[in-house]
């Protein structure tokens, strides 16, 4: 036995020699080289017996390759050319393949865009993957429902370098306003931070001047971004120059930072060093210095480790109890967050800015991909559709030789050469469009294709990937066809056909069913929307101008402005408060008599006695706070409805009540439920009472009603008031324009819905008209015979509309469970809102049947008016 | 008469000599013993194609063998036509080395 198979070549020399020989149907070729190699085995033993035959091997190679080469390079060629000729031929119908994936790649490729920029925040720093950030858990204070707190007290940075040796570096952040000033060139700026000098050493924030190791050592010293540098100085070189803030300190500049990128989850402008503090809080600051106070949650703390090996041990240490470093007894716990998962990582209380949602990104991602999949559908459905067109074409190449697979690769590559077309077109497009879609999702994209390998590489992918399943089926379609019916005139047999149509309709319904959903989406978003916007908040919102105050002295004493202020005439009321009625942003611990010991604290206002006429928010009993009752200045509380089912109380008025003031007060009133927060929550309970004049920092914003006439005049006469009162520049903005940013997120959401709905519908209806052009174009001789024998016009409207409305009315039907629960959830993020009731679907039925009516109904009624002496005339 | 290349004429002579057993391999063997340069089974399969394209030879397939590792041969026979043209290609050859031995080819420079 072991003999004989000896005897036979090696095995895999022999697969070779099969693939590449021509013959392979017969193998004798095979048999004549078995039987030399058995000569030379017997000759000169196995080893030359094997030598021999790789050596055969090794010699036809070349050649098969050139054949190969030249062969293919033939076909491809020719079928390059064949596939020109057809787009030329079929100019409808390209078009159309052509416009629906450009616009679907155009989408995607925003889309993708959009995400890349989303995942990529805060990466640029080196040491991303080894910097945290420090966030409390405050298990008695929930805001918002979420109890993770941003903040931490200046001691905690040391405490925690001191207990884990993996910790390279921490910095604390302070981030506040600055009114800042350079020869009179005064602005009030926002994004201002004072932080440790380790800040530089952890983050990633490169300066084009100064020195990076000493810039934030010296007290009073600061650092500016090169906006800032061009804002304040122009051409003059800011290095060593003295900046006056808050009318009170003057920095010195230390160095200058690249702007920061948008890609950041903070963003800052100037970077006051860490030291300085200790000047400006000692002025207020009673009791020891601040840093070594742990009741003082106002800072920002980020860690960075020594190496990112670390992480995972460092990571399962958390969360730790804040009471192990503070000594006083405290629920507060102490996590960490990683750097980059912060932007998708929804928010928590006190962020620098909002973040993102990782679920934001998923829900994009759903768009692209069902967008993609319908432009896909349509050049399916087109191609199968057209394949009638290129039958005889097939049934040539398969009698000329042709093999299935050969024409499988002829049909794939035409996808794929469209594929390519498109994302030509549609890289062209992005170009133009960027910076449009750019300020739409108010973000700096960047787009550049050619210097960064992997965005080039995944849209070559993509391309791929898309032609490839655009083409798939068609070309396993069209290669099935059988020469010999094709050349009999008999084309195609039934079952293929209906099987065809079967896999088209089904295309058709489903995206039409993608379509529908997202017009259902649609419209339930805007409903939602308006519904928010027009909600009676419980409080008077128009022709309120509100001025939020940060100057110290004005806040001090804001009464001579306020009276000068309403002394104009076209200024109807002037009132003070801690904060704006729509976003009462702060709680405090309360007490009254049977407080349970973790009872929750409950957000409060601070007015003035006009207040709650000002903003005509009604009691539901009890009464007003009074100017003839002077204790009301520290013994007055009104309570919103909330607070009193909340409490339990039956009778509210009279009862004892204190919001950590050194005198028990009691209830005076309870008012009607107003929204002092966004719509996504229930109304808190909330507690109102006087401002007393211990409590000026609390005067944070004016509120001044005015007069519907003339509001640019009122505005500047305002505007002149405030300056002769404060240097600060006065920022007012409208009540109800503020009101509107609560629910910014949402209406991006909506309108970038509504976009690409309106895209999704534009490329169904584009592979609908394709279809309709090319059934009524293969039913002209039924049409032209049914005229003839008398039908009319609008049976023969009905006739070709109906399978196209029966198709749309299955895709409807399936949209209506999946957009309901789709929407269903999204509204749960709302504690008022609309039920989804039957407009939004009826909506979304008239929407699309009319589309795709109007979409068939050119074709089809070119079709039935034709003149059935033109459509017969071949017979 | 078309004239066949010098490959092909020596193949086809090759395969009259066979008769019965004109395959791949005996042919082989054959051209090499009577040319006596190594010869590939490419360089002989090529011009048995294209004999066999031109119609002067024809083909069949043997039973299948044990020693061939149960592959077919296939066997080669001359057409009539094949035959006419080995006839010309004799008498060519023939007539133009007429009076010409192979001694005096030697002797010049």
């Amino acid at each position: 036995m072991t003999k004989k198979e000896f005897k036979n070549p090696p095995k895999l020399a022999e697969r070779i020699l099969r693939l590449i020989y021509p013959d392979r149907g017969t193998f004798t070729s095979l048999g004549d080289f078995q039987e030399e190699y058995l000569e030379v085995y017997q000759s000169s033993g196995p080893f030359k017996a094997k030598l021999w035959y790789w050596k055969q091997i090794a010699k036809s190679i070349p050649n098969f390759i050139r054949n190969e080469a030249h062969w293919s390079f033939v076909m491809i060629h020719n079928y390059f050319k064949i596939a020109l000729r057809n787009i030329k031929r079929h100019k409808t119908f390209s078009i159309i393949n052509i416009t629906g994936l450009v616009i679907g790649m155009t989408c995607s490729i925003f889309i993708m865009l959009f995400i890349q920029y989303e995942m990529s925040h805060d990466r640029y720093h080196e040491k991303a993957d080894r910097i945290f950030r420090i966030l409390i858990r405050q298990p008695t204070d929930i805001y918002q429902g979420i109890d993770m707190y941003n903040i931490s007290p200046p001691p905690l940075k040391a405490a925690l370098k001191n207990d884990f040796p993996e910790i390279q570096n921490a910095a604390r952040i302070l981030r506040t306003e600055g009114l800042i000033n350079y020869k009179n060139n005064c602005y009030l700026e926002g994004r201002f931070f004072t932080a440790d000098p380790e800040f530089l050493k952890i983050f990633t924030f490169p300066l084009t001047a100064g020195d990076l190791e000493t810039a934030l050592d010296e007290p009073f010293s600061i650092l500016l971004t090169e906006e800032m540098a061009e804002k304040y100085f122009g051409d003059e070189d800011p290095m060593g120059k003295i900046l006056n803030i808050d009318n009170k300190y003057d920095y010195k500049i230390t160095g200058i930072l690249r702007n920061v990128p948008g890609n950041s989850h903070f963003q800052f402008d100037f970077l006051g060093s860490f030291n300085s503090l200790y000047t400006i809080f000692s002025e207020w600051h009673r009791g020891g210095s601040f840093s070594e106070d742990w009741d003082m949650y106002s800072f920002k703390t980020y860690i960075q480790l020594h190496s990112s090996s670390d992480t995972g041990e460092f990571n399962s240490k958390f969360p730790v109890r804040l009471e192990k470093y503070r000594g006083r007894p405290t629920h507060d716990e102490i996590y960490i967050q990683p750097l980059t998962d912060i932007h998708l990582g929804g928010n928590v209380n006190d962020e620098i800015e909002a973040n993102s949602d990782i679920r934001y990104v998923y829900f994009f991602s759903a768009i692209a991909l069902l967008i993609m999949l319908v432009a896909c559908f349509n050049y399916m459905n087109l191609s199968t559709a057209g394949a009638v067109q290129r039958m005889k074409e097939v049934g040539i190449r398969k009698v000329m030789g042709a093999c299935r697979l050969n024409l499988i690769r002829q049909f794939l590559g035409e996808s794929l050469l469209f594929a390519f077309m498109a994302l030509l077109f549609s890289l062209l497009l992005v170009k133009l469009l960027l910076p449009a879609f750019s300020s739409l999702l108010e973000k700096e994209l960047s787009f550049q294709v050619f210097n960064n390998i992997k965005t080039l590489s995944s849209l070559i992918c993509v391309s791929v990937l898309v032609g490839i399943l655009s083409g798939s089926y068609p070309a396993f379609f069209l290669s099935s066809f059988l020469p010999v019916n094709i050349i009999k005139g008999k084309w195609i047999s039934y079952k293929s056909l209906n099987r065809s149509s079967g896999f088209r309709n089904t295309l058709v319904v489903t995206q039409f069913a993608i379509s529908t959903v997202l017009v259902i989406c649609t419209i339930i978003i805007y409903n939602q929307l308006q519904y928010i916007r027009t909600k009676e908040l419980g409080f008077k919102k128009e022709y309120i101008v509100t001025v939020p105050i940060q100057d110290e002295n004005l806040k001090k004493r804001y009464g001579p402005l306020k009276y000068d202020l309403s002394q104009y005439s076209k200024i109807v009321d002037v009132t003070v408060s801690n904060f704006l009625p729509f976003a009462v942003a702060n709680s405090q611990a309360v007490d009254w008599d049977g407080r349970p010991d973790d009872g929750p604290d409950f957000r409060y206002l601070c007015v003035e006695h006009n207040f709650l006429d000002f903003y005509g928010i009604e009691l539901a009993e009890g009464r007003n706070f009074s100017k003839e009752i002077t204790t009301d200045i520290e013994q007055a509380y009104i309570l919103n409805e909330s607070a009193v089912s909340l409490i339990g109380w039956d009778e509210a008025i009279g009862k004892r009540f204190n919001c950590q003031r050194n005198v028990d007060g009691q209830v005076i009133g309870v008012v009607n439920n107003f929204h002092c927060h966004s719509l996504h929550r229930q109304i808190e309970p909330l507690v109102i009472f006087l401002l007393d004049e211990s409590g000026w920092w609390d005067v944070r914003y004016f509120s001044i009603k005015i007069n519907s006439a003339d509001v640019s005049g009122t505005l500047a006469v305002i505007e002149k008031k405030f300056e002769r009162f404060s240097p600060y520049p006065l920022s007012y903005s409208f009540l109800d324009e503020k009101i509107d940013t609560l629910y910014r997120r949402e209406q991006k959401l909506g309108q970038n819905f509504g976009y690409f709905t309106f895209v999704a519908i534009f490329i169904a209806c584009l592979g609908l008209f394709g279809l309709a052009s090319l059934a009524t174009g293969q039913r002209t001789k039924e049409i032209g015979i049914r005229k003839t024998l008398g039908a009319s016009l609008s049976s023969i409207c009905f006739l070709l509309t109906k399978e196209f409305m029966k198709l749309t009315s299955i895709g409807i039907i399936i949209a209506f469970p999946v957009s309901y629960f789709a929407m269903h959830k999204w509204l749960k993020n709302f504690a008022y809102r609309i039920d989804i009731g039957w407009i939004p679907f009826i909506g979304a039925v008239i929407i699309t049947v009319l589309l795709s009516l109007g979409t068939v109904s050119y074709q089809v009624f070119k079709a039935a008016t034709a003149n059935p002496v033109d459509s017969l005339r071949y017979e | 008469m078309k004239f066949l290349s010098r490959p092909e004429e020596l193949v086809l002579l090759a395969v009259w000599r066979l008769k019965e057993n004109a395959y791949c391999v005996p042919i082989k063997k054959q051209l090499v013993k009577s040319t006596g340069h190594d010869w590939s089974f490419g360089a002989v399969y090529d011009p048995l194609d294209r004999l066999e394209k031109k119609g002067l030879l024809e083909s069949h397939f043997s039973e299948p063998t044990a020693r061939r590792g149960g592959k077919r041969k296939r066997i080669y026979k001359l057409t009539p036509s094949g035959i006419m043209s080995l006839i010309d290609i004799k008498t060519i050859s023939d007539e133009v080395w007429e009076g010409i031995p192979l001694k005096t080819l030697k002797e010049e420079p």
